[in-house]
C-alpha cells in the first residue's frame, strides 16, 4: 500500500498558497512535434553534463531533460511524486523503504532499466576519492559512509530484491522523496558511464536524448521515442540557447528567437507594463530566502535584542517595492510561503526605528555600533540592497562598512565564519525540516549553520519533529520552530524570491516549479502551430 | 627563415612556464576555491563532498608538487583535466578555437576594411571637415563600450530591422557572425584609422613623395604608387598587435551573443576557479599572440626589402 | 626678343613668402635670372639663403607655409607660375626635371630602382610597364651604372650613394627635359664620387641639349660646372657673373669672402702657410633679416647707407650684376 508522504495532505492546502499564475486551462489539444527553445540564463556555459557531478541550477535544466530519478517534483501538488519508482513502502519506523521500479523505462541506448542500475548508480555516488555532489543525498543510506571512506566495497544498505525491486535501509527516518527528486541522484547506465565519451555525450532515461552541445552557445536534445510516459514527449526537440546576459535575452525574446526568458527585476517591470508581454508571465514563489545572516559569535550580534533591532530598523517593505520591484515577497521568518510550516498569520517585523533604538539602548548600545557587511554585486541580494539599507541603519545609530566580494568568495568566507554579517540567498525548501536544521546547534557552520546559532529549545523542537510520526504534530512543531526563529532573529529577514519567467504565446505546458523555475519537466511542454522555430 | 621561426618558438617556452607558475601562485592566494562553487546553489555545502572533490582533483597537494606535475604534463602537450567538466582541457579549448578564430578574423577584417581607408581619406585631407568627421568617428569607436555597442547592434539590426539574429553561433556562418564581429571590430577599427592617418601623413611629407610629385604624377598616382604600400607597412605592426590581443578580448562580445569563444571560457573558468582550464586558456592565448607577432615579423621580412636583404 | 634668343627659363622679380603664426616673412625677394637653352647656370649661397626654395618654386612644388608672393616664371616665354595644377604637372618630368640632395630618401625604399625609373616612361610616354622597364635598363646604361639589368632590380638601400644619384639622374633625364634643376646633387656624396657625378651630368645634358640649373653652397663646384653663377644671400641675388671672372674678380663683398675662404691648389706656395679666411658673423634667419643691405652686419665695407637703403642690382661690364653700395 502506498503510504502517503506526510506532507501530501498539507501540500494540497499549501498549493493554494502558491502565488502562481498558472497557464490557463488548456482547451487545445497538445500538438505533437515542434521545437522549444528554453534559455539557460544563469551562466555562460554548462558545467558538467554528468548529473552526479554538478548541482548547479543551470546544469539541472539539461539533466532534467536527459535523465530521470526515482522521484520528481510535482509542482501542481507541491511535493515529490514517484517517477522511476512506481511504489514506495516504508517499514521499520520509516528507516527501511522498499521501492518497486518501472518495468518500461529504457535508456537511450535501448537497454531496459533494472534494479541493478539503481544499486550501481547510488554506489557510484559514494565512490571513495571522487567528489560526486549527489553523495549528500545518498549518504543517509546505511553503509554509505563506510563506502565513502573506502572501508567497504558496496553500500550495505542497498539490496536488490529482484530485477525491479530495491530495498534501501537508511541510518535515520527519512522521506525519500525529498532526497531522490534531486537530479544529482539520477539513475545512470553503467556501460555508458564507463565510456570515454560519457562526459560529452550523456545517455539517460529522460524523455529527450542528447544531440549536440556547442559549449558556451547551445545544447540540443531530441525526442526519445521509447520514453515510458505514453504519448510523451510532445516536442521533437528541446534546445537550450545559453544566454546569461539579461538584456541580450530580452532582445532575443522580443525578437521571437527564444521561447522563454527568466526576468530580472528591471525586465519584470518592463514586461508587466507591456500589454502583450504581460499576458505570458509565469510567476512562482520560489523556495529561496534572502537574508542578512549575522555571525552570532561576533559581538554585539550575540544579543537577541540587537538582532531584533536591526529587523525593526529596516523598512523591508519599501526595499522590496522599490529595489526588487515587487518581484519578491517580504519575508516572515525563515520558511518561505510555499513550504509547510509557513504561517500566513504571522506578520513581518514592523518598520519601527523608535523601537529599534529602544532595543539597542536596552542592549547597552544607546549610541549604536559599527559592523562590517560582506556582500556580492548581485542586483537582487547584494550591493544595491546594502546601499539602500545603510541609511536606514544609520538612522538608529548603526554604522556599516561594506566589503564587496565575488559570490564564490562570499561562500568561502561564510563557511569559514570569516564575516560579521553577510547578505545572500539560501534555498529554504522544499523540505522544511531539513531547512530548519540549518539552525540546529549540531549542524556545523560548513554544512549550513552559517550564523552559528545555538539554542537548546530550538533543538528540542526540531528533534521532536524529526522523530514524530504524526504529520499534524510535525507540522505544528515546525511552525513553532519557525516562530522561534522569527523571535530569535539570527538574520535580517529580507524576502522570498518570486521567480518570473516570460514565455511566448505558443508555448504550453510550463509549470511553476518553486524549487527552481528553470527546472521544467519537458515532456509536458508543447508548442502550437504558431511557433516559428523549426 | 626557418631558423628564425624556431628560435622565436623556443624563446616562448620559458615565458609560458613563467606564466603557468604565476597563475598557480595567484590561484593559491586568492580566496574562493573550486570545490565550494560546485554544489547546489544556496543549499549550503556538504563538506564531505568538498573534501573528496579536493582529493580527487589534487587540490591539497603542496604547490611545488602540483606545479611540477603540471610542467611535466605540459612537456607532453597535455593541458590537464578541467575541474568542472572532468574533460581534457585541450578538448574544451579545441572546441572553442575555431569560433574564436573566425570571430577574431572577422572583427579584424572589418577593422582593416573600414579603418585603413578611413585613415587614408582623413590623411589626404588633413584639417578638413572630412578629416575631423572621420576622426570623431574613430575616437568614438575607441571609447564606446563593447557591451553597449553590442546591445545597440542587436536592437537595431536584429530586433528592429530583422537582418541578423540577435545571438547564437548557428553554423558559424556570416549570418550569425556579422553582429558580434562588428561589435568586436569597432575598437581596433578606430585604432587602425588613427594609425593609418598618422602613417600616411608622415609619408606624405617624405622626400620620395616629393620626388614622385616632381616626376609629374597626379595626386592619385602619388598615393597609389608610392604612399599606399609604404603606409601599409607602417600599419602592419598595429594590425598584428591588435589581432594578437583580440583573441582574448572577445569575452564581453562572446557572452552577449552566446558566441562559444575562448574568452568567455577563460572568464568562466576564473570565476569557478577551474585552474587547469584557466591555465590552458591563457597559454593558448599567449601562444596565439606569439604566433601572430612572429607572422608579422616574417611579413615584414618579406615586404620590406631593407629588412629582407640585410 | 626673337624666338632663337628667347631664354628657356626666365625668372623675373620672384618673391616667395613664409607664413607663420607670427606673420608673413619674405623668404626670397626680387630674384631674377634667366637660363638660355642648353646653358648651365649655378645658384650659390649658404644654407637658408633661399636657393632651394627658388628651385622648388620653378617646379611648382612649394607647399605651405611657403608660397609664391609675386613675380613671374616663364618657360620658353610662357608664364607658368599661375598655371593650374594639371598643366603644371604636364611640365614636370617632361620639360623640367629635378634631382635632390639626398638620393637615399628621395627614392622610395620599397620599390626597385628600375621600376622608379620606368615610371617616367609610363607617365609621359604612355609606355607599357614591360617596355618601360626595358627602357629603364637602357637609362641605367646611359648613366654608366655597371650591370644595369641586375641593378634595375635592386632597391635603393642596396646601392651606394653615387649609384643612387645616378639613378636619380636617370629618372630626371628619362624623358629628355629642357631643363634639369640639380639641388645640391653632390653634397651628400663622397668627394671622389662628386666629380664623377658632375661630369656625368654635364655630359648627358650636353648631349641632349638640356639646360642645367645647378644649386650648391660650393662655389668651387659651381664655377667648375656652370657658365654663369648667381650668388644669393638672405633671399636676394647679390651678384651674377660668368664663372671664369667671378673667381678672379668677385665684386660683392660676400662673394669675395666666399672666394677667399676656399682652399685652392698652390695657395700655400703663393701665400705661405696661413689660415683660411672666414666671413665673420652668421647668416640671418628668415624672420630676422636686417634692414637695408642684408649683408651689412657682416660686411667690412659697411657704411651708414648700407644699414638703411637696399642696394639695387647694378649692371657691370659684360653682363655682370652686383647688388652693393660699395662693390668692386
Amino acid at each position: 500500500m502506498k503510504r502517503l508522504t506526510l506532507l501530501s495532505t498539507i501540500a494540497v492546502a499549501t498549493a493554494g498558497l502558491f502565488v502562481a499564475v498558472m497557464p490557463p486551462a488548456e482547451a487545445q489539444t497538445p500538438r505533437k512535434g515542434g521545437v522549444v527553445r528554453i534559455t539557460a540564463p544563469y551562466a555562460s556555459s554548462f558545467g558538467n553534463l554528468d548529473p552526479h557531478m554538478s548541482g548547479r541550477s543551470q546544469d539541472g535544466q539539461v539533466h532534467m531533460t536527459i535523465h530521470r530519478t526515482l522521484y520528481i517534483w510535482d509542482s501542481a501538488k507541491g511535493e515529490p511524486a514517484l517517477e522511476l519508482a512506481t511504489a514506495a513502502t516504508a517499514s521499520a519506523g520509516g528507516t527501511v523503504w522498499t521501492f518497486k521500479l518501472r518495468q518500461d523505462a529504457f535508456f537511450h541506448n535501448g537497454r531496459k532499466m533494472t534494479a541493478d542500475d539503481v544499486v550501481w548508480s547510488f554506489n557510484r555516488l559514494m565512490e571513495s576519492g571522487k567528489g560526486f555532489v549527489g553523495a549528500r543525498w545518498v549518504r543517509l543510506i546505511k553503509g554509505a559512509v563506510e563506502k565513502e571512506k573506502g572501508e567497504a566495497q558496496e553500500i550495505s544498505g542497498m539490496k536488490k530484491v529482484d530485477d525491479f525491486t530495491v530495498e534501501i535501509s537508511f541510518t535515520q527516518k527519512v522521506e525519500p522523496g525529498f532526497l531522490f527528486y534531486n537530479m544529482t541522484t539520477s539513475i545512470l547506465p553503467k556501460e555508458e558511464v564507463e565510456k570515454p565519451t560519457w562526459a560529452i555525450a550523456p545517455v539517460g532515461l529522460g524523455p529527450f536524448k542528447f544531440k549536440e552541445h556547442i559549449s558556451g552557445s547551445r545544447l540540443v536534445t531530441e525526442r526519445f521515442d521509447k520514453f515510458y510516459k505514453p504519448g510523451l514527449p510532445y516536442l521533437d526537440r528541446v534546445e537550450f540557447p545559453i544566454m546569461a546576459e539579461a538584456s541580450a535575452r530580452d532582445i532575443a525574446f522580443r525578437n521571437k528567437e527564444v521561447d522563454t526568458s527568466i526576468l530580472g527585476p528591471v525586465q519584470y517591470v518592463a514586461y508587466n507594463n507591456d500589454a502583450n508581454l504581460k499576458k505570458n508571465i509565469l510567476e512562482v514563489a520560489e523556495v529561496f530566502t534572502r537574508a542578512m545572516v549575522m555571525n552570532i559569535g561576533v559581538k554585539p550580534f550575540d544579543d537577541k535584542r540587537v538582532r531584533q533591532a536591526i529587523n525593526h530598523a529596516i523598512n523591508t517593505k519599501i526595499i522590496v517595492e522599490r529595489l526588487a520591484r515587487n518581484k519578491a515577497y517580504v519575508a516572515t521568518s525563515w520558511l518561505p510561503i510555499t513550504v509547510p510550516g509557513y504561517d500566513k498569520d504571522m506578520s513581518p517585523y514592523a518598520y519601527d526605528p523608535a523601537k529599534a533604538k529602544a532595543l539597542l539602548a536596552e542592549a547597552g548600545l544607546p549610541n549604536g555600533f559599527e559592523f562590517e557587511w560582506t556582500t556580492s554585486q548581485n542586483e537582487s541580494w547584494g550591493l544595491p540592497i546594502v546601499e539602500a539599507v545603510i541609511p536606514m541603519l544609520a538612522q538608529v545609530g548603526i554604522k556599516v562598512k561594506t566589503k564587496v566580494v565575488e559570490v564564490a568568495v562570499l561562500t568561502d568566507l561564510a563557511l569559514k565564519g570569516e564575516f560579521q554579517a553577510y547578505i545572500g540567498s539560501s534555498q529554504t525548501g522544499p523540505d522544511p525540516l531539513q531547512t530548519l536544521r540549518c539552525f540546529h546547534s549540531a549542524t556545523p557552520r560548513t554544512s549550513c549553520n552559517v550564523s552559528g546559532y545555538k539554542n537548546a529549545d530550538f533543538d528540542k523542537l526540531l528533534d521532536e519533529a524529526g522523530t514524530t510520526d504524526d504529520p499534524a504534530k510535525k507540522l505544528d512543531l515546525l511552525k513553532k520552530a519557525n516562530a522561534h526563529l522569527y523571535d530569535a532573529a539570527p538574520v535580517w529577514f529580507f524576502n522570498y524570491n518570486k521567480a518570473a519567467m516570460a514565455y511566448q504565446p505558443w508555448v504550453h505546458g510550463l509549470l511553476g516549479n518553486p524549487t527552481e523555475m528553470v527546472h521544467q519537466y519537458p515532456e509536458y511542454i508543447w508548442v502550437d502551430a504558431t511557433s516559428p522555430a523549426k | 627563415m626557418a631558423g628564425f621561426i624556431i628560435r622565436r618558438l623556443l624563446q616562448m617556452v620559458p615565458m609560458l612556464v613563467a606564466i603557468a607558475l604565476l597563475i598557480f601562485v595567484l590561484f593559491s592566494v586568492i580566496p574562493g576555491s573550486f570545490a565550494t562553487g560546485q554544489q547546489d546553489e544556496g543549499l549550503g555545502l556538504d563538506m564531505a563532498v568538498v573534501t573528496r572533490m579536493r582529493q580527487e582533483l589534487g587540490l591539497d597537494d603542496p604547490l611545488h608538487v602540483r606545479f611540477g606535475k603540471y610542467v611535466a604534463q605540459l612537456a607532453t602537450l597535455d593541458l590537464g583535466i578541467s575541474f568542472r567538466s572532468r574533460q581534457p582541457v585541450a578538448d574544451m579549448i579545441g572546441a572553442r578555437m575555431w569560433p574564436s578564430l573566425i570571430l577574431t578574423a572577422a572583427a579584424m577584417g572589418f577593422a582593416i576594411v573600414i579603418g585603413v581607408p578611413l585613415g587614408f581619406v582623413a590623411a589626404l585631407r588633413p584639417g578638413s571637415l572630412v578629416d575631423l568627421g572621420l576622426m570623431i568617428v574613430a575616437v568614438s569607436g575607441l571609447s564606446l563600450p563593447k557591451f553597449w555597442l553590442g546591445i545597440l547592434l542587436m536592437y537595431l539590426f536584429a530586433l528592429t530591422l530583422g537582418w541578423f539574429p540577435s545571438f547564437g553561433y548557428g553554423d558559424g556562418g556570416l549570418y550569425h557572425l556579422t553582429l558580434p564581429a562588428i561589435a568586436l571590430g569597432v575598437s581596433p577599427m578606430a585604432l587602425l584609422a588613427r594609425t593609418t592617418r598618422a602613417a600616411v601623413l608622415d609619408i606624405m611629407n617624405a622626400d620620395f613623395v616629393r620626388t614622385a610629385r616632381s616626376k609629374g604624377m597626379n595626386e592619385y598616382r602619388v598615393v597609389v604608387w608610392h604612399v599606399l604600400r609604404n603606409a601599409l607597412v607602417l600599419v602592419l605592426t598595429t594590425i598584428g598587435l591588435q589581432f594578437g590581443s583580440l583573441l582574448g578580448q572577445g569575452v564581453v562580445v562572446e557572452k552577449l551573443f552566446a558566441w562559444p569563444g575562448i574568452g568567455s571560457l577563460l572568464v568562466d573558468s576564473v570565476f569557478q576557479r577551474d585552474i587547469p582550464a584557466v591555465q590552458g586558456c591563457i597559454l593558448v592565448i599567449s601562444l596565439f599572440f606569439l604566433v601572430i607577432n612572429t607572422s608579422v615579423d616574417i611579413a615584414y621580412k618579406l615586404i620590406d626589402p631593407r629588412i629582407r636583404y640585410n | 626678343m626673337s624666338g632663337a634668343n628667347m631664354p628657356l627659363l626666365s625668372v623675373e622679380d620672384l618673391h616667395i613668402s613664409l607664413t607663420t603664426d607670427a606673420g608673413r616673412f619674405p623668404a626670397v625677394e626680387g630674384v631674377s635670372f634667366s637660363i638660355a637653352r642648353g646653358e648651365t647656370v649655378g645658384l650659390v649661397g649658404e644654407s637658408g639663403c633661399g636657393k632651394s626654395i627658388t628651385a622648388l618654386s620653378i617646379m611648382g612644388l612649394l607647399r605651405d607655409p611657403l608660397g609664391l608672393a609675386g613675380g613671374k616664371i616663364k618657360l620658353s616665354g610662357q608664364e607658368i607660375q599661375n598655371l593650374p595644377a594639371s598643366q603644371l604637372r604636364a611640365l614636370r618630368g617632361k620639360r623640367i626635371a629635378m634631382i635632390f640632395q639626398e638620393p637615399m630618401t628621395a627614392l622610395n625604399p620599397l620599390k626597385a630602382v628600375g621600376t622608379q625609373i620606368a615610371e617616367m616612361f609610363v607617365l609621359h610616354q604612355g609606355a607599357s610597364w614591360r617596355e618601360a622597364e626595358a627602357k629603364a635598363v637602357d637609362a641605367l646604361t646611359q648613366v654608366k651604372v655597371p650591370a644595369p639589368a641586375q641593378r634595375a632590380k635592386d632597391f635603393p638601400h642596396q646601392l651606394s650613394g653615387g649609384m643612387r644619384q645616378r639613378v636619380m639622374i636617370a629618372i630626371a633625364l628619362a624623358c629628355e627635359p629642357d631643363l634639369l634643376i640639380a639641388d645640391e646633387p653632390t653634397t651628400a656624396l663622397d668627394v671622389t664620387v662628386q666629380s664623377e657625378i658632375v661630369d656625368l651630368m654635364k655630359e648627358l645634358c650636353a648631349a641632349r641639349g638640356t639646360a642645367i640649373l645647378m644649386i650648391s653652397h660650393d662655389l668651387g663646384l659651381v664655377t667648375d660646372t656652370c657658365k654663369r653663377v648667381c650668388v644669393m644671400y638672405a633671399g636676394r641675388i647679390v651678384e651674377q657673373q660668368d664663372s671664369e671672372r667671378i673667381f678672379n674678380s668677385p665684386q660683392h663683398p660676400y662673394t669675395q669672402g666666399l672666394v677667399a675662404s676656399l682652399p685652392r691648389l698652390g695657395m700655400r706656395a703663393r701665400h705661405g702657410r696661413r689660415r683660411l679666411t672666414e666671413i665673420a658673423g652668421v647668416v640671418p634667419g628668415i624672420t630676422s633679416y636686417p634692414a637695408g643691405c642684408r649683408f651689412h652686419p657682416r660686411c667690412t665695407r659697411r657704411t651708414e647707407i648700407c644699414e638703411t637703403v637696399v642696394p639695387e642690382l647694378t649692371a657691370l661690364a659684360e653682363g655682370s650684376l652686383v647688388r652693393c653700395h660699395h662693390h668692386g
